[in-house]
């Protein structure tokens, strides 16, 4: 990730005038659909404060639970795998994919996947990966990314998708959703009744019965995870909590926080493959456990409520600069607040300092959290390790001249008689810059960035502390 | 790359924890083992629900129902509700082929309807999933009528009356696919499986003896409204994979028994 390209990204964002709309609406949808959703619940928000502390006790005794579940699965007839990294989770499926011979894999929605690449690698082992999401499988006949967790195909029009389908599916061109969504449904039907495989992710396993939990709305995850022969799930390693009584606040905070919903379409609990002589199911089912980053987090006591989050988009829907830029221009699998935080953790922190940088710090995103993370203090806390390097997560001091340009400002503002000959030498020197009436236009040097799209107001000709000082004088009234 | 066998993933886990209390060995140190008093109490109004209570979850069902695009129908034994199907599948339009049929579950409330003989003059075949151990064969077959079916009708466990969710475990007879290849889903239920809230469900499969010794089994599926998207523009459409419609009976004849 270039540093030139988030703003470039960013930038063509911003003016994308169908974009801006798209982004626009979604947040008024599903961001105020939520923020209202939780002051209905018959607990009161509150209960988001509950979701948070059962999440954290999960997070808090992971391998207690990963332990419990893999046990259950196992004695279910199912395989679990663990994998360290992502480049071991992909070839782990490969392999599974082998012994099966498998050719044509279907896809539930899996933000996992996006993270571990999972269906470029699928693809160049010849196994033809189809993803089943609407969004998702526009997006992919597209060839582009999705833009959002839970709206994959946010940023393309109706009549984009109506090209689109009408030349990779060859129907005639049409801009109503719902024939183009019948479109696809003929499309992939006869993917899903042909697949060998079938993929999901997990949104939130539950130790104490040993199933992985999949929750959709379109239906397409239960095909996938019921009609082809082998079902392969992909699940981050902190995604599970304790039990079920812990499922029955989850879920309702999930499809609050994700779609506005009181309950979500379809929610399936998964144990393991079919009973032998049953009419349906798979006849393998494998986990896959991934780690990729996450031990690590987990192993920082400052950042491991980060794991707390269910990945359901809400902070995305509330951001006041996702709103803006859309999911693209993060230029990673999770993009908005939560993205902001996690890839850099993923991936590191110098390496997507850009992300964390471009957040606004206004603190929206935690009352838009189903569980209430912490997120802005997170996103100062990178910023620090920005600001002054840190070993442990191989953070170098990102700018000297801004921590240069700090220092000496520290030191000018703790003396009164420097910072006076400060401000008078700068009211002097303001008039050589360019402007307008009482704004600044044009700041030089390293200041040329903050003017680039504001102008700065002027010093005005006289401190507050010189006019209090006269204002106050003896002899004057008050 | 670290070795990543389960017992180094875990002892890995582990170490990141880096856990400070020493007394958290196993599951259940962290779960409730035991229903506490509220749980108990829960249980208790669940059983000892009469009539009048069911018939007000009845109408909360029925307000929530609209809201997710559930037709309820309330039916006053086996007939009518047979005759509601018969219209149903009079009414509506095959989708993948052009004979319309029927699949159905093995389940003593579905068999009660007599579908078959109901749905004979519409010359609409009814096929029931087979309750024996299904050979590879027979496995085919009903996967093709499955297919082909634009009509599937189910049981459930329980229906949610304030968000309209139906509950289904996995069992033999009462395959999966019947709920969701079809175009349209039915679902026949007693009045009496009619709960109040997610909360009342979750207590019964974690607390109930019969819940309990049953286990969630392999699949376990809530069911909300019909299959919907909005990933088009955020316009809600129905019918993006699943049944485009789902129709509830719920049978209040049970309740004079």
């Amino acid at each position: 990730m270039k540093p030139a390209s988030y703003q470039h990204r960013a930038h063509a964002a911003i003016n994308d005038p169908v974009l801006q709309r798209a982004l626009a609406n979604l947040q008024q949808r599903l961001g105020r659909g939520a923020a209202e959703g939780y002051r209905r619940f018959p607990e009161g928000p509150d209960l988001r404060l509950k979701g948070h502390a059962i999440r954290m006790k999960a997070v808090d005794n992971l391998d207690i639970l990963l332990d419990a579940l893999a046990d259950k699965i196992e004695k279910n007839g199912g395989h679990v795998h663990f994998a360290a990294d992502g480049e071991t989770a992909v070839k782990r499926c490969i392999e599974i994919a082998r012994k099966y011979h498998v050719s044509l894999a279907v896809k539930g929605k899996s933000m996992l996947a996006e993270e571990i690449g999972l269906n470029p690698a699928l693809e160049a082992a010849g196994i033809e990966t189809v993803e089943t999401d609407l969004g998702e499988y526009i997006v992919q006949l597209a060839g582009e990314a999705p833009s959002h967790i839970i709206a994959p195909a946010i940023h393309k029009t109706r009549e984009a998708v109506g090209r689109l389908f009408a030349d990779k599916l060859g129907i005639p061109y049409t801009d109503d959703p719902p024939t183009l969504t019948h479109a696809a449904r003929q499309a992939l039907r006869k993917k899903f009744l042909d697949a060998d495989m079938g993929i999901s992710g997990c949104n939130l396993a539950c130790a104490e019965t040993g199933h992985i939990t999949t929750v959709s709305n379109e239906g397409n995850i239960r095909m996938a995870t019921t009609l082809p022969r082998v079902h392969v799930a992909f699940m981050g390693m902190e995604r599970i909590v304790a039990d079920l009584k812990d499922h029955a606040i989850l879920f309702r905070l999930l499809a609050m926080g994700a779609a506005a919903q009181d309950m979500a379409g379809y929610v399936s609990y998964i144990g393991g493959p079919a009973e032998p002589g049953r009419t349906d199911g798979p006849e393998a089912f494998h986990l896959i456990i991934v780690d990729n980053g996450r031990s690590r987090i987990l192993a920082d006591p400052d950042f491991r409520e980060m794991l707390c989050c269910i990945r359901c988009g809400a902070c995305l829907n509330m951001c006041p600069v996702y709103g803006k830029i859309g999911g693209h221009a993060y230029g990673s699998a999770y993009s908005g607040p939560v993205g902001a935080v996690v890839t850099p953790l993923l991936t590191g922190i110098s390496q997507a300092s850009d992300l964390c940088l471009g957040e606004s710090l206004c603190g929206a995103c935690m009352p838009a959290c189903p569980v209430n993370i912490d997120i802005p203090r997170m996103l100062l806390l990178l910023r620090a390790k920005l600001a002054e390097g840190d070993a442990s997560w191989n953070v170098s001091i990102r700018s000297r001249a801004e921590q240069a340009a700090f220092t000496a400002w520290s030191f000018l503002i703790r003396s009164r008689f420097v910072y006076e000959m400060f401000l008078q030498g700068a009211s002097i020197g303001q008039q050589l810059l360019p402007g307008r009436q009482n704004m600044i236009s044009r700041l030089p040097f390293a200041g040329k960035g903050w003017t680039q799209s504001r102008d700065l107001r002027r010093l005005a000709p006289q401190s507050f502390i010189q006019r209090y000082r006269i204002e106050r004088a003896p002899g004057k009234k008050r | 790359m670290r070795p990543c066998g389960r017992v180094e993933f875990i002892q890995h886990v582990k170490k990141a924890l880096n856990r400070d209390d020493p007394g958290i060995r196993s599951l259940a140190d962290i779960i409730q083992i035991d229903p506490n008093a509220d749980d108990c109490r829960l249980l208790e109004k669940i059983a000892d629900r009469d009539t009048h209570s069911h018939l007000v979850l009845l109408e909360r069902l029925i307000e929530a129902a609209t809201l997710v695009n559930v037709g309820v129908m309330v039916e006053k034994d086996a007939d009518s509700a047979a005759a509601s199907i018969s219209k149903i599948a009079a009414e509506k339009c095959a989708e993948w082929g052009d004979q319309k049929s029927v699949v159905a579950w093995d389940h003593p409330l579905v068999k009660r309807l007599g579908l078959a003989a109901c749905l004979r003059p519409l010359a609409i075949p009814v096929n029931f999933a087979d309750r024996e151990p299904v050979t590879a064969d027979r496995l085919e077959i009903f996967r093709k009528h499955a297919e082909g079916a634009f009509i599937g009708i189910t049981a459930a466990d329980y229906c949610i009356a304030e968000t309209a969710t139906l509950s289904m475990k996995t069992r033999p007879g009462q395959p999966r696919c019947v709920s969701l290849l079809p175009s349209i889903h039915i679902a026949v239920i007693r009045i009496e499986q009619i709960l109040s809230n997610l909360n009342e469900l979750y207590t019964l499969l974690k607390w109930s003896p019969i819940e309990q010794a049953e286990g969630i089994t392999r699949c376990m599926t809530f069911i909300t409204g019909p299959s919907k998207t909005a990933d088009i523009e955020a316009t809600l459409v129905h019918g993006a994979h699943g049944p485009r419609e789902l129709y509830l009976l719920v049978l209040t004849d049970s309740m004079h028994d």
